[in-house]
Formats: C-alpha cells, structure tokens, sequence
C-alpha cells in the first residue's frame, strides 16, 4: 500500500502533465475541499445499493444451491446457470436490466448479478468438500443424507463459503457503481465519478476511485475477519 | 510428538484371547461371508468382477486380518461388511446379524485409513459423534475412551492441532465409543511412519483384548497383520477371492519381543510367499510384503 502511494508520488512528481495525473497531495486536497457532505451522500447511495446486492445475490445463489442439495441431478444445470451470469459482460447486459427494471433498481440487479455467481461457485463447491469417509462414517452410523447434510456437509461447505463472501464484496461494489454510471440516478459514486470526469476534475475523478477502493478493501478485510472467527479450522492442515 | 503414557507399562491382560468369553457364546459366526460377488459397472455396458465367491468364517471376538495384493477386492469385501456397498450376490452376517446396505449394523465400529474426523470439532465432539448420531450422550464413556487411546489432555483441540498419529487414535476411539460388537478396521495405520505404527498396533492389541470385539482388519502389513490376528485371510486378485485363512498361534499379548521369535517370521515368511504367487504379473512395483524392518506405502 505504502509502495504503491511512493510510487504514485514519485511518477506523479517527475510528470508534466499533472492536469490528468494528480499528485497524491492534491487528490487529499480535493478530498478535503469536497468534505464530508460530497463522500456521506454518495458513498451512502452507493454502499445500500451495493448492499441490497450483496443480499439479493447472495440470497438467490444459497437458495439455488440449497436446491441442488436436495435435487443433486440440478447441480450441472445451476452451474450453467452461473456461469451465464458470469460470462454475459456486465457492461452489456447494464442498459438490458435498465430497460426492464428501470434505472432505480438497475444498479442493485448489476451488483446482485456479479454477487450471484460468486456465491454460487463458492456454495456448490464446498457442499462437494467433505470426504467420502467422512460421509461413510455417518451412514456406518445409522444416520441418513439429511444428518450427512447437518453434522458433515454443511459445515465443510463453511470456509469455501465465506471466501467466496469476502471475493463477493469488491462484486458488490463494482456491480453498483456500474448501474449508477448507467444514469437515472441521483446520488452515488457512479454518479459522482460520472460528473467528475465531464467536468474535467482529475483530482476529484482520482480520489473517488481512492475512495472505492478503500471501502472495498475494509468491506474485504470485514468478511475475511468474520470468516475466520467462523471457520478457525480453515486454515489448518487437515491430513 | 505425542505422549504414549500407557506405551510403557506392561499391561497383562488376560492369559490368551480364546479363553476369554463363554464358550456357548463363541461359535464360527463373529464373520460369516457366503459366496459373496460384488460386480461393478464400469461403463458402455463394461462390468467388472471386483470380487467372486468370497468365502470367510471367523468366530466371535477373533481379530481377523485381511491382506491382499492391490486391487484384490479387500475394501471392497470391508466396504459390504460395513452396510455401504450393496454386493450382487452372496450373505454377509457379522456376530450373528445379517448385514444390510441402508440399514446401520448395531454395534458397529469403523476406522479408515483417512481418520476422517470433522476439523471443526475437538476430539471429544469427533469421538462423541456415533453416539450423537445415535441418540445417546455419554460423556464419561467419552473422557475413558480418550485416556484409553493416551489423547488425555488433548479434548478440546482441534485434529488440525493435531499429529498423524494423535490424529488416528481418535480415529481408533471414535469406533470405539459405540461400544462395538464388531470393529471394521480399513488400512488404519497406513498413512503412518513405522514407529508410530507399531505403538497403535500394540496399543489396539491391548484395547481389543479388554474387550473381545469381532475384528476385521484390511492391511497391506504383512508384520501387522500376524502381530494382531487370530486369522489371516489371503485374498488374490482379478477377480478378488480369498484364497486361504491361516490361524496365528502366537501367544497374547503379543510384544515388539514377540516380532523376533521365529514363530513370527515363519508366519511372515510363509505369508510373503503366499503373496507373492498370488500376485503374480499382476504386481505393480508395490512391496508386496512388510516384513516389520522398513517397508512403508
């Protein structure tokens, strides 16, 4: 991070034309300038969008692989289902959700979308993680597929699931701002970002995305924390 | 590594494994494997004969070895015993009572090679879970079990805290805390190094014989096979059958002294070389044989 900054500052220092490349300085400077009432508003509009997203997304791709939990022959079909997603350039499919959702709730379906697949991925994975012995041992036992789905799959699932949690976040926000930069909305980062750069306001176009990224990153580092209180055997070798 | 606090002591228990029990209570039906195949199908309309006309009669609380080339069906033969494969043909009874894929054998007690335990429990929830499973809690038999295998102390760590070996005694407790009738035991010290390995063979000589549990081992262990068993199965390969049951009249408890005697290399000897022409051409690079010096999978 501290490297990053260096270089950006030494780079922006020797450069001529500072007008589309900003100093560091004058990045905080526009921060300042703008203040709390620019970022509060737009940042807020931004972060519920990018928020609803993470939860209709997440919501959905739980739902689908709980189907496939107790479906499994669905489980090639769901998978094509997200990869679908995944492969349709969110770019493209933006103006399409725009038109049959209308502009207020194209942003949260373009961050729900991106959430979707990730989730989905990181669901049906580890559903599959648990090992055919320990699989074995509950039947041995006398239990069925349902007490294999409570004492062994789930939980096996966990550490894949809340990766995939955390590598949702960045979606999230990315799938938000992407709507927003679609038009037909007020307030938000895309928004903002959108104005900044018609206005030819480099400094104010860089920090927004400075500012992105660190709510990505700390909305990254949350879940990771999360997950580790959850899941503290992931990271342990198991064999 | 772990401590082994019970290693040390001699323990004697008992005087020999066949007075142990009530004679009535003891007749050649602890195992009772008749005619058993097991076809799989193998794809475009293919099958293949994992196992054919499996034949094998052990009495109740005798520790049965099952030793094979690769590929010669022993898991296979385990895997029926257990309830989790259905086999094409043939009747499998353990201590009297007809197994049934589907439905779970009561008093049945399993190990495998992997130990399987859920790294999110501790030891103890890994060890409680057939009872859980069950529907019944007993907390004490639990914290008995873990001294028993020497993981006193270790309750509340997690498997990834813990060593191959550590790892493996829980494995061995798990199976244990139904209180089995009938242990099924798949290649358990496998993944283990020697040392490590001749400590859990003693240990479960003693724990079994504490408890006069019919017993299945597969192994590939030719050495540990003779120093745990009353019987030793041969089986050969493709297809998989049982091609004879040598008895090891090896007094108990059998010690690492024992494994210096030339009644145990005899036996070892004479099961080498059984498998050996068992496996003709169809052996594939593998040690078929561990004599007890250095050979590892």
């Amino acid at each position: 991070m501290l490297l990053l900054i260096g270089v950006w500052w030494g780079f922006t220092y020797s450069s001529v034309s500072t007008s589309s490349f900003p100093t560091p300085v004058a990045v905080v400077r526009s921060i300042i300038a703008d203040g709390w009432g620019f970022y509060g508003r737009n940042t807020a509009g931004t972060l519920a969008r990018a928020g609803w997203g993470y939860v209709w997304g997440n919501c959905i791709a739980f739902m689908l692989a709980a189907l496939v939990l107790v479906v499994p022959k669905l489980e090639e079909l769901v998978s094509q289902i997200g990869v679908l997603t995944n492969c349709l350039p969110i770019t493209a499919i933006g103006p399409l959700v725009m038109v049959i959702f209308g502009s207020r709730v194209s942003a949260i379906a373009l961050s729900a979308m991106l959430v979707f697949f990730t989730t989905l991925v990181g669901a049906l994975t580890g559903l599959k993680s648990a090992s055919r012995s320990q699989l074995d041992l509950i039947v041995v036992y006398g239990g069925n597929a349902w007490t294999q789905v409570r004492k062994v799959r789930i939980l096996a699932a966990l550490p894949a699931i809340m990766t995939a949690l955390q590598v949702a976040i960045p979606g999230a926000i990315l799938g938000a701002i992407v709507g927003e930069y679609l038009g037909g909305i007020d307030t938000g980062i895309g928004v903002a970002l959108n104005a900044a750069q018609r206005q030819v306001q480099p400094d104010r176009v860089w920090a927004l995305s400075l500012v992105t990224g660190i709510i990505s990153l700390l909305g990254y580092a949350l879940v990771g924390v999360i997950g580790r209180l959850l899941t503290p055997w992931a990271k342990e070798i198991n064999r | 590594m772990t401590h082994h606090p019970r290693l040390d002591s001699e323990e004697t228990v008992g005087s020999d494994v066949l007075d142990r029990g009530d004679e009535a209570d003891r007749g050649v039906d602890g195992i009772r494997i008749v005619h058993l195949d097991k076809v799989f199908a193998a794809g475009r309309g293919q099958e293949f004969q994992a196992i054919r006309d499996v034949n094998l009669a052990a009495p109740r609380g005798a520790f049965v070895s099952l030793i094979g080339p690769s590929g010669c069906g022993k898991s296979t033969v385990l895997r029926i015993l257990a309830g989790l494969d259905r086999a094409t043909s043939g009747s499998v009874m353990v201590n009297g009572e007809r197994v049934e894929p589907g439905h779970a054998t009561a008093g049945m007690g399993i190990a495998f090679q992997d130990p399987a335990l859920l790294p999110w429990r501790s030891v103890e929830r890994n060890i409680a879970l057939p009872l859980e499973i069950q529907g019944h809690k007993n907390d004490a038999a639990v914290r008995d079990l873990i001294a028993l295998v020497g993981l006193a102390g270790f309750e509340r760590s997690r498997p990834g805290q813990l060593s191959g070996g550590m790892r493996q005694r829980a494995s061995i407790a798990r199976a244990l805390s139904v209180n089995p009738r009938f242990l099924l035991l798949d290649e358990p010290f496998g993944a283990l190094d020697d040392m490590t390995r001749r400590h859990l063979n003693l240990e479960l000589q003693r724990i079994w014989m504490q408890r006069a549990t019919t017993t299945l081992m597969v192994t590939h262990g030719i050495a540990e096979a003779v120093l745990l068993s009353d019987y030793v199965a041969v089986m050969s390969a493709h297809p998989g059958h049982v091609v004879t049951m040598i008895p090891i009249d090896i007094p108990r408890p059998r010690t690492v002294q024992t494994m210096s005697t030339d009644a145990f290399h005899a036996y070892v000897d004479r099961l080498s070389g059984m498998l050996f022409s068992v496996s003709g051409e169809d052996r594939d690079g593998k040690p078929a044989s561990d004599s007890g010096r250095a050979v590892q999978p």
